[in-house]
């Protein structure tokens, strides 16, 4: 049967929702940005660095999403229904996935502008600090594009089940809106590191450790929503 | 598209029953501890007071963990800087080895990521029962309240879970995103900063943070 | 094709368990960043402190993340028991 309603409404979930955390994590760094320029108008082009290259992981979310939404476009349009149910989660998936993980990594790279702005010398320490608080901030958003891809590309059978569809919707829920949480609380995390980077430059491998402790730790309760995606996907 | 899902295996039959063996996985692992072996050795083979750059920067790596693990487990310390480098280089080396054409990181495979977390398990419980006898061991399962039981028994096979299925999804995404993301661009430009950035980058983050938190399970196992 | 309430249950139970899983990760995923954040910023104000600021911050996410692991029960008897 025809699944472009499936694949359309999909895509649109999926790169609408996925564009929002990114696009607020964004703003919040240039606003950031613009306010430690004002403040330090010499430092200006650290800062401008410090801001384009946090933006730029801080998109990554939203990148997945796209990737995501252009596969659904223009991938299969027909097929049985539970395949269109599975193309269908597969964009709720991503969408949903992409928003705390791309507000989060927002938040290490807004804290690390004023940061720069506040220490323009560490500015080499701080921005590690900061795309290692982003990289780790990222990982709910790839166990969300591992489940989308599951979604995508496993064949579905022929023949329709009620059950079935909803295990697919379930592992998306599951995988997709599970990183919304974790996302955001390692980019409090993430955040925090820097600021404390900036105070205390010579501490900052300890607060470099403990920060991917603690994040690795908050990021657990995203990994338990991969899990149930997952035994949804393969066990039931 | 599928192919990149799936670990090329071969099925055995022994005796009727079937066992199945990851062989790009079993190969990769062994490539991986040769690797290792080799550049042990060759950074051990001629040790001087003036260390040459590569003996330096080896033994840096080694001092930084020694020091790592020293502060959080005080004076059980020695006794498992050795396994907690081993774990993280290990792991370093085999998200890394991703990045090399037609080799595959063996952590991508779910069995070799929940066989590390098993192995730090049983280490931080075995540790834990030494340290504080069985008596006080079996107690912290009944706290707060003692129907608390299943609950804590959950926690604790939750963290071998989380921290295998971390390492898998990680690596696995990773490899996905650079083989779809290759193929839409047509293997134009973007390949090798996707390959740095999670084949290098976050393989460097997930190896540091599965070992950091092999070691903080053991260290909180055996406080009070 | 006839659905039978069997069905329904099942296929309510599944995405159940999805809703379960999914919405539960919030709430903990913040909070033990939350943790997290504030033991940088201890760490960063009194570095002597280091071990013991770390190792609140671990019994604290633990604590908090109880209710995630909450969450992961539900949603596993609800895939394997309902």
């Amino acid at each position: 049967m025809d699944l472009s309603l499936a694949t359309f409404a999909g895509a649109a979930l999926c790169i609408g929702l996925g564009a929002v955390g990114s696009a607020l994590g964004e703003g919040l760094t240039a606003g950031r940005a613009a306010e430690a320029i004002a403040r330090q108008p010499q430092a200006a082009p650290v800062i401008l660095r410090t801001m384009l290259v946090g933006q730029a992981v801080a998109e990554s979310a939203s990148i997945f999403a796209l990737v995501v939404a252009l596969l659904l476009l223009f991938g299969p349009d027909s097929g049985p229904l539970l395949r269109g149910v599975a193309l269908f989660s597969a964009g709720l998936c991503m969408g949903a996935g992409a928003f705390g993980p791309g507000y989060g990594s927002g938040l290490p790279s807004a804290a690390a502008c004023t940061a720069v702005g506040r220490n323009p010398a560490r500015a080499p320490r701080i921005n590690t600090t900061m795309l290692v608080s982003q990289a780790v901030a990222q990982t709910p958003s790839i166990f969300a594009l591992l489940v989308a891809f599951l979604l995508m590309f496993r064949s579905q059978p022929p023949e329709f089940s009620l059950a079935g569809a909803a295990a697919l919707l379930g592992a998306a829920i599951a995988a997709g809106v599970s990183a919304t949480g974790p996302g955001i609380g390692a980019g409090f995390a993430g955040a925090a590191a820097c600021d404390g980077t900036a105070r205390r430059p010579d501490r900052a491998p300890l607060i470099l450790r403990t920060m991917l402790v603690g994040q690795a730790v908050s990021q657990s309760t995203s990994v338990y929503g991969l899990v149930v995606a997952l035994v949804l996907l393969y066990v039931v | 598209m599928e192919e990149i899902l799936s670990i090329p295996h071969w099925v055995v039959t022994v005796d009727g029953r079937t066992v199945t063996l990851n062989a790009a996985t079993l190969a990769m692992s062994w490539l991986v501890m040769v690797l290792l072996l080799v550049v042990g050795v060759w950074a051990a083979r001629r040790p001087g007071l003036v260390p040459s750059p590569f003996q330096a920067a080896v033994e840096s790596v080694i001092e930084a963990f020694r020091d790592l693990v020293d502060e959080s487990l005080g004076k059980l310390g020695p006794r498992y800087f050795a396994f907690i480098a081993t774990l993280f280089l290990f792991i370093l080396v085999s998200n890394w080895i991703g990045v090399v054409p037609l080799l595959q990181e063996p952590t991508r495979d779910l069995n070799t990521t929940l066989g590390l977390g098993l192995i730090g398990f049983v280490v931080a419980h075995v540790t834990a029962l030494r340290v504080k006898g069985w008596k006080a061991y079996a107690k912290e399962y009944f706290q707060p309240f003692f129907f608390m039981f299943p609950l804590n028994v959950i926690g604790e096979l939750a963290k071998v879970v989380s921290i295998s299925f971390r390492l898998y999804g990680n690596i696995m995404g990773g490899a996905i995103i650079i083989a779809v993301v290759s193929r839409l661009v047509h293997y134009v430009l973007l390949p090798p900063f996707l390959y740095a950035f999670f084949g290098l980058f976050v393989g460097t983050v997930q190896a540091f943070v599965f070992a950091m938190l092999t070691l903080t399970y053991i260290s909180v196992a055996i406080q009070e | 094709m006839d659905i039978t309430g069997a069905d329904l249950v099942r296929a309510a139970a599944l995405l159940g368990a999805g809703i379960a899983m999914g919405f539960g990760a919030i709430g903990p995923g913040i909070g033990e960043g939350f943790a997290a954040g504030k033991a940088c910023e201890g760490i960063a104000r009194a570095p002597e402190h280091a071990n013991l600021l770390t190792r609140t911050m671990l019994v604290g996410q633990a604590v908090s993340e109880s209710t995630g692991i909450y969450a992961l029960v539900v949603a596993l008897l609800l895939i394997f028991v309902v």
